[in-house]
């Protein structure tokens, strides 16, 4: 049986996007991607179909001319400079959650890097159970799955080295000053732009793997957010004014997420301590602390090698591990 | 939409290299597609060009008109399927896209549905794959699946009927 119409068209791509100033004769292109000129005409109008553009000269041949913010694998591989971190995708229209498929595969043996994408999520999960807003194609919803082996004790500081990478891309890729709000919140103008939820599984002195969920707001406008999220969350599109290319924020994120995860691999949290602190928006303020039907009120002084965050109550440091802070 | 303006995007389709032109403002979509000669390649003065105007399901949004001109390179057109004979008791669940069909998540797992199965509104039937991303076909409707039409990891095209279903009451 012949090869794919769909995966011609990704070779096609590829030739197109080589020479994207230069007209290239269908049946040449036919040649070298080893089809018949009908199949590339096949698979040029899938691409039409799938939001590329072409444009064509007067002979007929034809010029790669744009691509679709689209989260197709090849699309998102075309944009990312990483070396493992996202080099296995699968990628989804519509899931439940991102986190389940990929705790599921993870717990089949899927390789650390692969990342699970969707374009929307019908059952989005955020940290405690709460449900987080993934509407179609305005966001970027996706999981990672790692195979670190630090004793699972340190493992849930992933979630501020998730953080941490993101405010790095944002800051990076869209000069933005996206903070991190301990333990797991990426906040533009204390409004809350992503957040990142990590799974463990790991039996007592060894992890299996983990999965790092990260959900991420790029192109929403105000109207967009339901009214309960409204003076509470952000996007991209919103904090910059335009439009954001999903693909390029997510290669950058994926780029700075790697280079960090690396380091705490290698030698746990301490080392990025700095970066962290540098772009926290906690430390130096006066906090309320909530956990169960306690609440404290105290300030934040400190993110210590494992992970906690140091408060300071009446001269007294206490080490928060769980719990809900927000800024007073 | 105005005829004006369909004789005016008619006639660019027919004086060009245009293949098909799709024109959607206000949620009204129009296809102009031209026809081919049997060789498929060269199109010659005189022959039919197809015009389908779509108008909208709901009423359009108050925002602006989101305005898209979508061209597909002049190309051979594949065989035209012959329209999917239906008993009118039985609904079609359609391809929403072109892509691979797939019963199930992965290749050894169990299909989403099986003939004869009951399926709930919005229920996962099959999966479309383009280009390596999944994308999971729900059903609109209540009812029994009583006809698969397409073989697991076949192609499919837009709008080709894959299931039919017995409605329910």
């Amino acid at each position: 049986m012949g090869r794919k119409v769909g995966d011609i068209a990704i070779d096609l791509l590829g030739i197109l996007r080589r020479s994207p100033a230069k007209y290239h004769a269908i049946p040449d292109i036919a040649a070298k991607v080893e089809s018949r000129t009908r199949i590339v005409n096949d698979a040029l109008r899938g691409l039409v179909v799938w939001g590329y553009r072409f444009e064509f000269d007067s002979s007929s041949r034809v010029r790669f001319v744009s691509a679709p913010d689209s989260i197709f694998p090849h699309e998102i591989d075309h944009h990312l400079k990483t070396k493992f971190i996202g080099r296995n995708i699968i990628s989804y229209f519509s899931l439940p959650s991102t986190n389940t498929l990929a705790f599921n595969l993870a717990t089949e043996g899927a390789p650390e890097g692969t990342i699970v994408i969707a374009e929307k999520q019908t059952e989005g999960r955020g940290r405690l159970g709460r449900g987080w807003f993934s509407p179609p194609k305005l966001g970027l919803w996706t999981s990672i799955i790692l195979r670190p082996t630090l004793p699972p004790s340190e493992l849930p500081s992933l979630s501020i080295v998730t953080a941490s990478a993101l405010a790095e891309a944002l800051h990076a890729s869209l000069k933005l000053d996206a903070e991190i709000k301990w333990p797991n919140d990426c906040l533009i103008d204390g409004l809350k732009v992503a957040g990142i939820l990590t799974e463990l599984s790991a039996e007592l002195d060894k992890a299996n793997f983990v999965v790092v969920g990260v959900g991420i707001n790029v192109n929403q406008s105000a109207r967009d957010f339901p009214p309960h999220l409204r003076g509470k969350a952000t996007s991209l599109k919103l904090e910059t004014g335009s439009q954001v290319n999903r693909l390029e924020t997510l290669a950058a994120f994926l780029l700075a997420f790697e280079k960090m995860y690396v380091e705490f691999k290698k030698s746990g949290l301490r080392p990025l301590l700095p970066a962290i602190k540098k772009r926290s928006c906690l430390l130096g303020k006066n906090v309320r602390l909530k956990q169960g039907n306690k609440t404290i009120i105290a300030k934040a002084v400190d993110i210590s090698p494992d992970g906690a965050l140091l408060v300071k109550r009446r001269g007294e440091v206490l080490r928060v591990t769980a719990g809900e802070v927000t800024v007073i | 939409m105005m005829d004006k303006m369909i004789r005016k995007l008619v006639k660019l389709v027919e004086e060009s290299d245009i293949a098909q032109l799709e024109y959607s403002s206000w949620g009204r979509r129009l296809k102009i597609t031209k026809r081919y000669d049997n060789d498929g390649y060269h199109h010659r003065a005189g022959t039919p060009t197809e015009v389908v105007i779509h108008e909208p399901r709901y009423a359009p949004p108050p925002s602006p008109p989101a305005q898209a001109v979508s061209l597909t390179p002049s190309a051979p057109t594949s065989a035209t399927e012959s329209p999917q004979k239906s008993d009118d008791k039985y609904k079609a669940i359609k391809s929403p896209m072109v892509g691979t069909f797939y019963t199930s998540p992965e290749p050894n797992a169990p299909p989403y549905v099986e003939v004869g199965q009951i399926v709930a509104v919005g229920q996962v039937v099959c999966i479309i794959e383009a280009m390596k991303l999944m994308n999971e076909i729900e059903s609109d409707f209540e009812g029994k699946i009583v006809k698969r039409l397409v073989e697991n990891a076949q192609p499919v095209e837009f709008g080709q009927t894959l299931f039919m279903v017995e409605p329910l009451g």
